[in-house]
């Protein structure tokens, strides 16, 4: 009874804890983010870095990955991913349901075409996971979409939760897609 | 006896957790306005409205309606005004509500994005919010209650009563029909009338 009335507590604590979200946007399917991706990598973030934008408007933050495995389509050794928000000098730009990164996180990303050196994370946090061990030492691909991400389908009703799944199903399924698509596939 | 209390504390537990199930949520961490923003609608308006006003006047009207935010009981949480948005930056103290996007943050399949700015700790567990601003994607086609809507169309008024919600601190909520549900479909303009849920939120805040 004593383990009930903690786990009770703990939801709570759960349920209190948990950030809302502010940004909208539609769900793609995994072939559209197949097609929408110029790259498929696995890797681990070495570096975050937040700074204003030379407009001076935003705050934008870079993590520098280095790539352990290219899934599909070519990219170098190290890539610079941008996203919107960060802090600077103490103060803090929160940009809902944009992807965060943390530094030694080992991740598996779907970036768009490269730009002046940097990608952008396809879909937004729908083309970000981390990549964590279970018990039994399997790697899961976990999604990183938060409650700072409205997603919802094209009928406009909320699009079905992306689950945790094992990271050789992910790569599979990636690669399925890729062929489906036409695109050439990298196998390892 | 022991074991009856538990149990009681349990229940209440559970039902206190199923509570915050069916909720309003609050952004984390707590964060208001000191005083009512006035949010500076983007005067050149959304150009795949065809109202005639672009649909500078109608967002304008809707986000400052006693249907919305100013009739939830506890007097006016914002003002409005059309005008231009040419200085667009987050932190400069002037809430703005972009019909385009500037910094290209809302791109592909990003409908619209809020980001709350510059917000500081009152040393008190809340947070100071000093600028917020929320940009749109013109690659989708927007209506207003000016026309008819049709196909896949999302109501500018409704889309943009709902992310002022976020700008004033409200996150989203799993009460379904509630303004600051994160769900909305092509053609209903629902969410630009708040519910109970709606205004329980808000006035939790302010």
């Amino acid at each position: 009874m004593k383990r009930l009335v903690s786990i009770g507590i703990l939801l709570l604590v759960v349920a209190a804890a948990t950030p809302g979200g502010a940004s909208t946007f539609l769900r793609m399917t995994p072939g559209e983010m197949v097609r929408a991706s110029a790259a498929v990598v696995q890797g681990e973030v070495l570096k975050v870095n937040s700074f204003w934008e030379p407009s001076g408007r935003i705050i934008v933050t870079e993590a520098m990955v280095a790539v352990h495995e290219k899934i599909l389509g070519e990219a170098p050794s190290v890539v610079v991913v941008r996203t919107f928000g960060g802090t600077v000098n103490g103060y803090t730009v929160e940009a809902h349901g944009f992807p965060k990164f943390q530094v030694n996180e080992r991740v598996l990303l779907y970036l768009e075409p490269e730009k002046d050196g940097v990608s952008r994370v396809t879909g937004y946090q729908q083309g970000h996971y981390r990549i964590i061990r279970d018990k039994a030492g399997v790697e899961l691909a976990v999604p990183t979409l938060d409650e700072g991400a409205s997603v919802i389908a094209r009928d406009g009703r909320p699009a079905a939760a992306v689950k945790t799944v094992r990271l050789d199903l992910l790569k599979a399924s990636i690669r399925n897609e890729a062929r489906r698509a036409g695109r050439a596939i990298l196998e390892n | 006896m022991k074991r009856i209390a538990s149990f009681a504390t349990v229940v209440v537990l559970l039902c206190l957790f199923a509570g915050s199930l069916s909720a309003y949520v609050l952004l984390s961490p707590r964060r208001t306005w000191d005083s009512p923003p006035n949010v500076i609608v983007d005067n050149r308006g959304q150009s795949s409205i065809s109202d005639g006003d672009l649909g500078r006047t109608r967002t304008r009207n809707a986000i400052t309606s006693s249907s919305a935010w100013n009739g939830a009981g506890t007097g006016t949480r914002l003002t409005a005004t059309v005008g231009s948005i040419s200085s667009f930056t987050l932190g400069d103290g002037r809430p703005m509500l972009n019909f385009r996007d500037p910094i290209g943050a809302c791109t592909g399949n990003c409908l619209a994005a809020t980001f709350t700015g510059y917000y500081q700790s009152r040393g008190n567990g809340t947070y100071r919010i000093t600028d917020a601003d929320i940009v749109t994607n013109t690659a989708w086609n927007w209506a207003s209650l000016g026309e008819t809507c049709s196909g896949q169309e999302f109501y500018i008024e409704g889309v943009m009563v709902h992310e002022v919600g976020h700008l004033l601190g409200l996150a989203h909520t799993n009460v379904s029909g509630a303004t600051m549900f994160p769900s909305v479909s092509a053609c209903n303009n629902g969410p630009a009338s708040i519910e109970t849920d709606d205004r329980n939120g808000i006035n939790d805040l302010y």
